[in-house]
């Protein structure tokens, strides 16, 4: 059995910013063919893993793309300018390097005028930032990156302190590695769930694949599987019920959607069942899948269950080896419950 | 040396954690490297290392310094986060999300106060205060395991090379030393007394060159140094003066030093004539050893020659082995140059 760090490591050695996700969507299509029934990758580039039982349409997503550095314009002296995919902050994206599908690696750099950042607040703007290859000219810089090429933050992922994961892209990667876990652990087993794996694409820019990947699948109900902050750094503004370490988190509300509280309860009751460590979730900001499953056609019932993850979008995100294990056995406490007799559908 | 190599001696020499006045892993790596191409190898009360080729001729001291800016560990709290201080000059600003390796090997992630709201501020208002380390231990006594207060850390990305160009922290002024070491092994030998010194403590005001001049009262010296680029986007000279790749550069001026113009021609013009271009840098900012050099005793006549670098003290600093190379080739023809002797 593949372990953790390896699965990840494996992940981000293929480049899959949002809007760029085929080379990744072909390798976990290789990864977890064994692990079920059917693997499709849709028109948006969604792995769509089925894995029949009998019982109710069943979607589970993770999402396979990340942040990125798309180009937009190649200077005269071969810099590249940029914009974000995804939520990026100046500050934490400066200087530091990155890399491209191709291997071309680069720095993130500020162009020196002063007066090109805000003029009221005086802070760092997007535009102000640029990529630097290396390169002495726009030829020189072309031959190595064209026009609508993006950029992703360097590995490789390591181990920390007391059973910490250090890497980029722990959103979401992380919990694509977690789904890969659950499903080699169920593939000889005879679920009361007919479940859709999906590992979905350009999450970061909107739930945009993972609309279109419900819409296909039509679920009954769904968990989308996410990072989610953690109140447990240091200097905090105010308290946060999630921290590292504590288990799995199950999440209540988040930017995108309000779960249904018998969605809420129902996870709760399978984790408490199953003796698998879990703690509650509230995240104020941000979206998930769940609302593309939730808000899907008529409507469905969908829940989240997340990795507690630091720093979050930046090049190091951080989480604990325990939460992600738990966030694994969690996935597939609920997919050998019925929701049927649990009184959820 | 091919370019390959001298990247190898940059892994090496990277991969030692090494700020000012914690310089002595490296030295010893730099020490043995040495021995086999010098006269004695030695190190002074500061941890300054000297090797020396002798020679009747006059004496020469070359130097680059082995320490680079840093971190050091201050105060850890209960639930082990790491409190931090900059060794030298280290933009806070772009700090987080930034891995940094500790003495012992571990591994540390800067993050933000979320109280200090850093990414609100103007990117000169950032403070350290605002930062610590996160190197994921559950509390105190499994921080302490790892790392004591005074503990040095280093940025601990790369290096990577990418064509002529290498991306990688502390090219100031490990890239010098890299030079230094491949002319000691490649130089052929001449009548000058030769001592290359690998000082430390330079990132904190060039200490280590100061005892060390002082020991050598070399007659010339020449420094080895990085000098900032200003051929990236849209920097405050345009024209660009100075670009990564286009030759080593010769300091007229900086600072703190006019160096000798007599010196630095002799180079130039010895440099061109094996086909070497050098660029000429004037500009009024910046300093180095050879301001201690150049002061030290009844004095020395002083050079110094640098490698155009973009981003100096960032964590990924982008410099041209091309220019290393061309370098190496410069400081190999000191041994043998005619020096006047007993000024």
């Amino acid at each position: 059995m593949a372990d953790i760090l390896s699965l990840q490591n494996a992940l981000l050695s293929v480049t899959g910013p949002s809007g760029m996700e085929e080379n990744r969507a072909e390798l976990i299509a290789d990864m977890v063919g064994g692990y079920c029934d059917e693997v499709r990758i849709d028109r948006m580039y969604s792995v769509i893993a089925h894995k029949k039982g009998n019982g109710p349409r069943t979607m589970i997503s993770a999402h396979m793309d990340t942040l990125g550095f798309i180009v937009t314009f190649i200077e005269e002296n071969g810099s590249l300018r940029f914009e974000r995919l995804g939520g990026l902050t100046p500050n934490v994206i400066l200087n530091t390097v990155v890399r491209f599908g191709n291997g071309v690696r680069g720095k993130v750099c500020r162009v020196r005028d002063p007066e090109r950042r805000d003029v009221k607040t005086g802070l760092l703007q997007t535009q102000d930032l640029y990529i630097d290859i290396g390169a002495g000219s726009r030829e020189e810089a072309e031959a190595m990156v064209s026009i609508g090429d993006a950029a992703v933050y360097m590995g490789p992922a390591v181990l920390l302190g007391d059973g910490m994961i250090l890497s980029p892209y722990l959103d979401d990667l992380i919990c694509c590695v977690s789904q890969i876990m659950a499903m080699e652990r169920l593939k000889d087993e005879d679920l009361p769930n007919d479940v859709y794996f999906v590992f979905s694409t350009q999450e970061e820019l909107g739930l945009r694949g993972a609309t279109g990947a419900a819409y296909g699948i039509d679920p009954e109900w769904g968990v989308a599987v996410d990072v989610t902050p953690v109140g447990d750094g240091r200097g905090l503004k105010r308290p946060s019920e999630t921290v590292c370490g504590k288990g799995v988190s199950i999440c209540s509300m988040n930017g995108s959607l309000i779960m249904d509280p018998k969605v809420v309860n129902y996870i709760r009751k399978v984790a408490k069942d199953s003796g698998i460590a879990h703690q509650d979730e509230i995240m104020t900001r941000g979206g998930t899948d769940a609302a593309a499953i939730q808000h899907n056609r008529t409507g469905a019932a969908a829940g989240g269950i997340s990795v507690p993850t630091r720093y979050i979008h930046s090049p190091s995100e951080m989480a604990a080896l325990s939460d992600i294990e738990s966030c694994t056995d969690l996935l597939c406490a609920l997919l050998r419950s019925d929701p049927v007799k649990g009184g959820l559908l | 040396m091919t370019i390959n190599e001298i990247f190898a001696l940059q892994q090496e020499l990277v991969s030692y954690t090494g700020p000012s006045g914690c310089e002595q892993d490296r030295a010893a790596f730099i020490a043995e490297y040495a021995k086999p191409y010098a006269d004695e190898v030695f190190t002074d009360a500061l941890g300054n290392l000297f090797v020396h080729k002798k020679g009747n001729g006059t004496r020469v001291m070359v130097d680059a310094h082995m320490d680079t800016t840093g971190f050091i560990a201050d105060y850890i709290d209960e639930r082990g986060f790491v409190k931090i201080f900059a060794v030298g000059g280290i933009e806070t600003y772009t700090l987080p999300g930034e891995r940094i390796r500790f003495r012992s090997g571990a591994i540390g992630v800067i993050a933000a106060e979320a109280r200090a709201g850093i990414q609100n501020k103007k990117p000169e208002e950032a403070d350290i205060y605002d930062l610590y380390a996160d190197l994921g231990v559950k509390d105190r006594a499994s921080a302490l395991s790892r790392v004591s207060p005074g503990d040095p850390a280093v940025f601990a990305a790369g290096p990577y090379l990418q064509g002529n160009n290498m991306i990688t922290p502390y090219s100031d002024d490990l890239l010098g030393c890299a030079v230094m070491m491949a002319a000691i092994k490649e130089a052929a030998s001449g009548d000058n007394d030769m001592y290359y010194v690998f000082a430390v403590q330079e990132e904190v005001g060039c200490r280590g060159a100061v005892v060390a001049a002082e020991r050598v009262r070399p007659e010339y010296a020449l420094t080895l140094e990085m000098v900032a680029a200003d051929d990236q986007l849209t920097s405050d000279t345009d024209p660009p003066r100075i670009r990564v790749g286009a030759g080593p550069v010769f300091r007229g001026r900086d600072k703190q030093t006019i160096y000798d113009a007599g010196f630095t021609k002799q180079l130039y013009e010895k440099a061109a004539e094996s086909g070497i271009c050098c660029q000429l840098r004037y500009r009024n900012a910046g300093s180095n050893n050879a301001q201690a050099i150049q002061k030290a005793g009844t004095g020395a006549k002083v050079a110094c020659l640098s490698i155009a670098n973009r981003y100096m003290h960032s964590p990924a600093e982008i410099v041209s082995l091309k220019d290393a190379q061309e370098a190496v080739s410069i400081v190999s023809l000191l041994p043998a140059l005619e020096l006047e002797q007993g000024i």
